[in-house]
């Protein structure tokens, strides 16, 4: 019994340095909102364009600020979106979620938008989270 | 008579449109096809939608549908509405009600995205809304007066297999229409099919009434397929409708100049709309009950 008890504790830095590498891979492999692998390759087409986020401004007040407030504040369920998580979101993660939302927890899909639209919209939230510095 | 009506009817939908709170961009502007565009979850939209039609050898007529329609979750969207229409030289009646419900079938899109539609609809022989046009619909139903017509009371559950797709700003959308009455005459068959396109992808930087992104531009097409016992197109209606939407500031214009392809069909019809959102209605609702 206590030889067995013995080689637990033995195994115990072993497996304990398993589980952290696990899930530290975990934690590297996971997506904005559970995306798929091939949206973090997606480029914006508009990334830095003044033009496209004024557009994509004129976009999120007509379509998104009625939940995640007018200044991305977020508001009742909705999160904001000035948080590290979406500053750390790569753009076709952003577009991905924007497209196909999360229909089970109220997030709609955006798809009725044209693509170039969806992309203003992201390089607007790009464009505040890259002044806010994404603190919030 | 029908010019005052049609008159006083602008002037309700002007009011409507000036009292409007929000409407999404990106809406479609369809008149009988569905996409698989739900209604933001907590969202209440209210739409008006008219047609107008004069029959060969009948009276000319203007039928009023109210729709209210209400995201009860991201892939379930609930409607009712209230049909009423009015005919020259007859009378304005009430024409009966309908609960529609529309079912996202994929969480996530796909180049094809299917939506399950199912209807309960409790009308009367008089209704003229041509929501839909099924089995052998045609323009000769729409002759028999108001008194008789109103008679006929018809309680139908009618399902629809809605196929959609998003593809380079098009949206490309197909409904399979099968209507049963619950008094069990055989089940009636239609389709609708529509395209559609932002008259331009990009929006501008600036606030705009005319900008070309607040059109959208389209066709529809539709008719009945026959019944159960005759599948054909044979002595069924088929239409063709160019449609165009306009989003001035938050409210949405819809109007449709609708032809008639078969003897069966009305030559012409006019449909026209407007519609507005309530955002966070259901947030609104339960504020007040607090």
């Amino acid at each position: 019994m206590n030889r067995r008890f013995r080689l637990l504790i033995g195994q115990f830095p072993i497996v304990t340095a398993a589980a952290i590498f696990c899930m530290a891979t975990f934690v590297a492999a996971q997506t904005f909102r559970n995306a798929p692998a091939s949206a973090t390759q997606v480029k914006n087409p508009y990334a830095g364009d003044a033009q496209a986020a004024a557009g994509g401004k004129k976009l999120y007040a007509q379509n998104c600020a009625q939940c995640h407030g007018n200044n991305l504040q977020g508001m009742g369920p909705a999160p904001t979106l000035l948080s590290p998580k979406v500053k750390e979101a790569k753009p076709g993660e952003l577009f991905w979620f924007i497209t196909n939302g999360n229909l089970n927890n109220g997030m709609p899909s955006w798809s009725q938008l044209p693509k170039p639209q969806r992309w203003q919209i992201v390089t607007f939230i790009e464009s505040k989270n890259a002044v806010s510095g994404g603190s919030q | 008579m029908t010019n005052a009506f049609l008159l006083k009817t602008f002037a309700s939908l002007w009011v409507v449109w000036l009292t409007v709170i929000s409407v999404s961009a990106g809406e479609r502007p369809y008149f009988i096809t569905y996409d698989q565009t739900m209604e933001e979850p907590g969202n209440l939209e209210i739409e008006m939608k008219g047609l107008t039609a004069s029959p060969q050898d009948g009276n000319q007529f203007l039928s009023g549908v109210t729709e209210f329609e209400y995201g009860a979750k991201g892939w379930w969207t609930t409607e009712f509405y209230l049909d009423g229409q009015t005919t020259a030289n007859q009378s304005t009646i009430f024409t009966g009600f309908r609960w529609k419900n529309r079912f996202r079938l994929l969480m996530h899109e796909h180049i094809i995205n299917p939506v399950f539609y199912v209807e309960y609809e409790d009308i009367n022989g008089a209704d003229k809304s041509l929501m839909e046009v099924v089995g052998f619909d045609s323009q000769f139903d729409g002759l028999v007066p108001n008194k008789v017509a109103s008679r006929d009371r018809e309680r139908e559950i009618e399902t629809k297999l809605i196929l959609s797709s998003n593809v380079n700003g098009w949206n490309v959308a197909e409904n399979f229409i099968a209507e049963k009455t619950l008094a069990g005459e055989p089940w009636e068959f239609g389709y609708s099919a529509a395209v559609s396109r932002p008259l331009s992808l990009l929006a501008s930087p600036d606030e705009c009434t005319l900008c070309r992104e607040n059109f959208q531009a389209g066709v529809e097409f539709y008719g009945g397929l026959g019944t159960a016992n005759k599948f054909t197109v044979h002595g069924t209606s088929q239409y063709i409708a160019p449609v165009l939407s306009w989003q001035v500031g938050n409210a949405v214009f819809k109007v449709s100049p609708t032809f008639g392809l078969t003897d069966a069909s009305y030559r012409a019809m006019l449909r026209f709309g407007v519609q507005y959102e309530i955002s966070g209605f259901r947030r609104k609702l339960e504020k007040l009950f607090r």
